[in-house]
C-alpha cells in the first residue's frame, strides 16, 4: 500500500466554499497533532490545567446520506465539510490509485486525549467508501527527578 | 513553546517526565489464535481486551461495511537537562476489522520520533 498526502489549513468559514482559493500545504514549521499532544501533556502537567484541541470532529453520522459511486466532491464537501488534509492510496497493483480526504480531531487536557480521524475514498471523482475511527484515553503520567 | 514547557519542567526541580495514554494489547498471538470469517468480537476481546475506540469502514475493493475496534498507545517523555533536552513520542495503533460481529482481518502500525531542544 502507498500513501502520500499533506496538511492543509483550515479555511476561513466566511468564504463560500464554492469560492474558495485552492488549498495550500502547510508550511514546514507547523505543529502535528501528535507533537502537540506531546505539548499538552507536558503543558497541561506543569501548569495543572489545559487543553488543546487540534482540527474538528469529522460528522461521521452524515455518511449515510453518501452514496458510493454516485456522490461527488461536492456532495461530500456538503456533507462533511472541507477536510483537513488530501491523499492517495492504491491498495493493489490491479487497482487504479484513490483519492483520499482526510479529517482528523485530537483533544487533549493532560489527563485524556480524544482521537477521532476520517478517511474518505474517491474513484474517479466519485465517492468510493471511507474509514473512521475515534479514542478517548486517559493518561498516566511519571514524573522523575 | 517547547522551550518554556521544558523550562518549566526544569524550574519545577524536575529533569524527566513520561506520559503515557490508552493501550495496545501484544498482537504475536493475533495470528494463531484468530481466524478471519470465524472469530467473534468476544473472541477477540478475550484475546486482545477491551479496545480504546470504536469506528467504521468501507472499503475500497472491499465495499462491504465493517465495524471497527480502535486500540491506542501514546507514551510521551521529556527529559531535560541544563541547557537542553529531547523529547520522545512513540505511538502505536491497532485497527479490528469485523463483518457482521465477526473477525475479518486487522492492521497495525507504529511511530517513533525524536526531538531536541536548546
Amino acid at each position: 500500500m502507498g500513501t502520500c498526502g499533506s496538511k492543509i489549513p483550515r479555511p476561513d468559514p466566511s468564504i463560500s466554499s464554492l469560492t474558495r482559493p485552492p488549498l495550500r500545504s502547510s508550511g514546514p514549521g507547523s505543529l502535528t497533532p501528535l507533537w502537540l499532544v506531546v505539548l499538552c501533556m507536558v503543558a497541561s502537567l506543569s501548569a495543572g490545567c489545559m487543553t488543546l484541541q487540534y482540527g474538528w470532529q469529522p460528522p461521521v453520522e452524515r455518511l449515510q446520506s453518501l452514496n458510493p459511486g454516485v456522490s461527488t466532491p461536492a456532495d461530500v464537501l456538503m456533507a462533511l465539510g472541507e477536510p483537513r488534509g488530501r491523499g492517495m492510496v492504491r491498495y493493489i497493483p490491479e487497482a487504479a490509485p484513490r483519492n483520499i480526504w482526510f479529517y482528523e480531531y485530537v483533544e487533549t487536557d493532560g489527563r485524556a486525549v480524544n482521537i477521532k480521524f476520517l478517511l474518505v475514498f474517491f474513484e474517479k471523482e466519485r465517492y468510493e467508501g471511507n474509514f473512521w475511527f475515534f479514542s478517548g484515553m486517559d493518561t498516566e503520567t511519571k514524573w522523575f527527578h | 513553546m517547547v522551550l518554556l514547557l521544558i523550562a518549566s519542567l526544569s524550574s519545577w526541580g524536575c529533569s524527566s517526565a513520561t506520559t503515557r495514554t490508552g493501550s495496545i494489547p501484544d498482537t504475536r498471538r493475533m495470528d494463531a489464535e484468530l481466524r478471519p470469517g470465524v472469530s467473534t468480537k468476544a473472541e477477540v476481546q478475550a484475546l486482545l481486551g477491551k479496545p480504546n475506540g470504536y469506528g467504521g469502514a468501507v472499503l475500497p475493493t472491499d465495499p462491504r461495511p465493517h465495524d471497527v475496534w480502535f486500540y491506542n498507545l501514546i507514551e510521551a517523555s521529556a527529559h531535560g537537562t541544563k541547557g537542553g533536552g529531547r523529547v520522545n513520542l512513540q505511538m502505536d495503533m491497532l485497527l479490528i476489522f469485523f463483518e457482521q460481529e465477526i473477525y475479518d482481518g486487522h492492521m497495525w502500525f507504529k511511530d517513533s520520533t525524536t526531538g531536541s531542544f536548546n
